[in-house]
């Protein structure tokens, strides 16, 4: 058997005594993709930042690892850290946070050098750029003017520029649109020998990934070779992790359309984005919109919520050409504690609808209201009297689907709502969307993932999908809406 | 990775959120509590607590040493020294905070009406903060004393004159975010009236910086007013403040140094006491430095 790149064994931490990961052990073979997969909390960053010696000295640290120049003591973090570059690669989860917004590319890239004291080669970044699919030329540029899939990949040319035989790289596709994702992950397997991707994307860890394991409660919950990754062939585990992550698409639709386009064009600072765009949405409706990063999503949703005035194009509203009236529209956020008044307790927030006319009920009734939306959103378990910097993101979307509930919008505007969400917490996410759109609000779900429009809508437009093609493409509807007279 | 590891499902009980119960429990914040109601309390109840009358000079018991019946000695007119501290501690506390709530009550007018308002209103009232900004605050405070003469109350005048442009221009900066934030976008779409938008999604966020900002100035208005009566441009004789005290006793600091240590105490005890307290907001100032 060929020497394995990495062997990790015994990797314990605890913090004060708590343990958040026990005895954690593997291998990674020559030429292998190992993905560590797990609910948020569940320890997967920690495992990579245990190997890269970049815990805080709060954590106790067992185990060992071994790499290229032999086996060393996890707790040591001055040794680890004198192998990173050269013998382990790190690629960072968001490529714009990684990179020093006030200094060019290139420099990011020749830290790699720098860091050891050695002079940047100017030869080996040239060939990481032809790899990478990288124009050289654009290295001079700074990180605002990349694209997030760009960047990604500088960030993973520093990675590997001094040719370690391991890359440990954290949801290095979880800020790039999914068109993106492929690519950059393909990079990724490209630059390194052996690759160790932390994620919680079931789909995207079962295209790429020689080997999984899943990591529960700080423990290895399953180990799944490539051939057992096929969807009917999931070890029990990671059957289980996936149903964690199942959502049902809401009943049928049908009634009164809420929303009707035609013609729709959508600007933003004069440059037309989307145009063309017809749409219907009846009661009860999901529609996903999905496309790159740019395209004019948000602007669109922007335009739908009555915010900005079309570029062209009607919009009707229950049949007639109006602005929205009040309570009809209501946007969903995908940081959700942003759109909370941070200073106010749960049940006033859940409850701010019914302050207003024709929904006022007194204060008594609006708490009560307020604690029963709560438990109707699975959140029953919460004081009401607590304030959203309590909750858990996942959490504060219920909180803000709970609010949505008593304000019962006719439409429902929502953007990238789940996108910071585990497979569990988002599955709860789109329980009470889905239960929104049974209470007859039509629903606008803008988002990067297409496995989650495809399950989870009735229809989904694609906008914008060249960034300049004259109409958007649009999948067959699944359901078509039949609006009633 | 985005987990929040604080589960709302572990916290056993909400913490206190009030603002005396975080200023208590912050360490510097409870000392600056103290030292602020302390003097404040002396401020308010100066002119009681007065052993003597300030004012009236007593050529013959003229610069005694700190001693029984003047514990702090007494000055070149054989004025009481601790009657005197306890009279301008009104002048000098009470017009740094009449200062102090002045400026930020401009400002957050001032900023909260230009984030608002229509587009014009906004470069009008930013270009006129820019002017004032453009003038060192010290010339600005000299030249309204110039156009009103001098006197305690000019000098209050020209200290808000000179300050009010930088909490309007912070004010306004967070009015301008918290406009169009998501919270106050759904307030809006869910029909809360438009007064109460601004009420409880606008004004909060931008209060309590200013309340910080305006704390933390408050030593430097106390310093201010201090410097302007020095130079005899503030409280006029004969009355009490410790600006002036310092003043008047400057070339007796070999004869009778407590002249000049006391009134220089009682500056340096409340520059302390905002910054302390300063500082303490600035932790309370969200809700999450408050648990």
């Amino acid at each position: 058997m060929t020497e394995a790149l990495l062997s990790v064994a015994g990797l314990s931490v605890s913090y004060g005594g708590i343990p958040v990961l026990r005895d954690i052990a593997f291998d990674l073979a020559p030429g292998e993709t190992l993905a560590i997969l797990g609910l948020s909390g569940c320890g997967k960053s920690t495992l990579l930042r245990a190997l890269l010696g970049l815990l805080p000295p709060s954590a106790h640290v067992e185990g060992t690892a071994r790499t290229a120049s032999g086996p060393v003591r996890l707790a040591d973090r001055a040794a680890l850290r004198q192998r990173l570059g050269r013998e382990i690669g790190f690629v960072a989860q968001n490529p714009f946070d990684a990179c020093a917004p006030l200094r060019r590319v290139r420099a990011h890239v020749e830290e790699a050098w720098r860091a050891h004291g050695l002079p940047p080669d100017a030869a080996r970044i040239a060939g990481l750029c032809a790899q990478l699919g990288l124009d050289p030329a654009t290295l001079d540029r700074h990180p605002h003017e990349w694209s997030g899939g760009m960047l990604q990949r500088a960030n993973i040319a520093a990675a590997v520029a001094l040719a370690p035989p391991v890359v440990l790289a954290d949801e290095p596709t979880s800020a790039v649109d999914a068109e993106t994702a492929d690519a950059v992950m393909a990079c990724l397997r490209a630059g390194a020998p052996g690759t160790v991707v932390v994620s919680h994307d079931l789909p995207l860890v079962q295209r790429i990934a020689d080997r999984v394991l899943l990591i529960e409660d700080g423990r290895i919950a399953a180990v799944a070779a490539r051939a057992d990754l096929a969807a009917d062939r999931l070890p029990p585990a990671l059957r289980a992790f996936r149903q964690a992550g199942a959502v049902a698409r809401p009943a049928a639709p049908g009634g009164e359309v809420v929303l009707a386009a035609s013609g729709l064009a959508v600007a933003r600072g004069g440059l037309r984005l989307i145009e063309g765009l017809d749409l219907a949405l009846c009661r009860g409706e999901v529609i996903g919109i999905a496309g790159r990063s740019g395209t004019g999503k948000s602007t669109l949703l922007a335009v739908l919520a009555g915010a900005l005035p079309p570029a062209a194009g009607v919009i009707r509203r229950s049949g007639a050409l109006r602005p929205p009236q009040r309570g009809e529209v209501l946007s969903l956020f995908q940081d959700s504690l942003s759109s909370m008044n941070r200073r106010w307790p749960l049940s006033r927030i859940v409850a701010e609808p019914l302050t207003v006319a024709p929904r006022r009920v007194p204060g008594r009734a609006r708490r009560d209201a307020a604690v029963g939306a709560l438990a109707a959103f699975g959140l029953g378990h919460l004081d009401p009297g607590l304030r959203p910097e309590h909750l858990s993101f996942g959490q504060a979307q219920r909180v803000t689907l709970a609010r949505a509930s008593l304000a019962g919008p006719a439409l429902v505007l929502a953007d990238e709502p789940t996108s910071a969400l585990d497979p569990r917490q988002k599955a709860r996410a789109l329980d009470g969307l889905a239960r929104l759109a049974e209470a007859g609000a039509g629903i606008v779900l803008v988002s990067h993932d297409r496995a989650l429009l495809d399950t989870f809508c009735h229809r989904t437009l694609l906008v914008g999908w060249s960034g300049q093609g004259p109409a958007p493409e649009r999948s067959a509807p699944a359901a078509p809406c039949r609006p009633r007279a | 990775m985005l987990a929040r590891p604080r589960l709302a499902a572990a916290m056993p009980a909400r913490p206190a959120s009030g603002l005396v119960a975080g200023l208590s429990r912050h360490p510097s914040g409870r000392w600056g509590l103290i030292l602020a109601l302390t003097l404040g309390a002396v401020a308010v109840a100066g002119p009681w607590l007065a052993p003597h009358p300030p004012n009236i000079p007593d050529y013959g018991a003229a610069l005694r040493p700190p001693g029984p019946g003047h514990w702090l000695g007494t000055d070149a007119t054989g004025r009481n020294q601790l009657s005197r501290l306890l009279d301008g501690a009104r002048r000098s506390l009470g017009g740094a905070a009449l200062v102090a709530v002045a400026i930020t009550l401009i400002g957050l007018v001032v900023g909260t009406l230009a984030a608002l308002g229509a587009r014009w209103v906004d470069a009008v009232v930013m270009r006129a903060v820019d002017v004032v900004m453009a003038l060192p605050g010290l010339i600005l405070a000299f030249a309204v004393i110039g156009l009103l003469g001098p006197g305690y109350t000019n000098l209050l005048i020209a200290l808000i004159a000179a300050d009010w442009a930088y909490t309007a221009r912070i004010a306004r900066a967070c009015a301008f975010e918290a406009v169009r934030s998501p919270a106050a976008i759904v307030a809006r779409q869910i029909g809360v009236p438009e007064w109460r938008v601004i009420l409880h999604h606008v004004l909060p966020p931008v209060f309590w910086p200013l309340l910080v900002l305006g704390t933390l100035g408050l030593g430097g208005q106390i310093a201010a007013i201090s410097a302007f009566s020095f130079l005899g441009l503030g409280v006029q004789v004969p009355h009490a403040e410790w600006g002036a005290m310092l003043a008047d006793s400057r070339h007796l600091f070999t004869v009778a140094p407590w002249l000049l240590l006391a009134p220089a105490a009682c500056i340096l005890l409340s520059v302390l006491a905002s910054n302390l307290l300063g500082e303490a907001l600035r932790d309370l100032a969200t809700p999450e430095g408050r648990s």
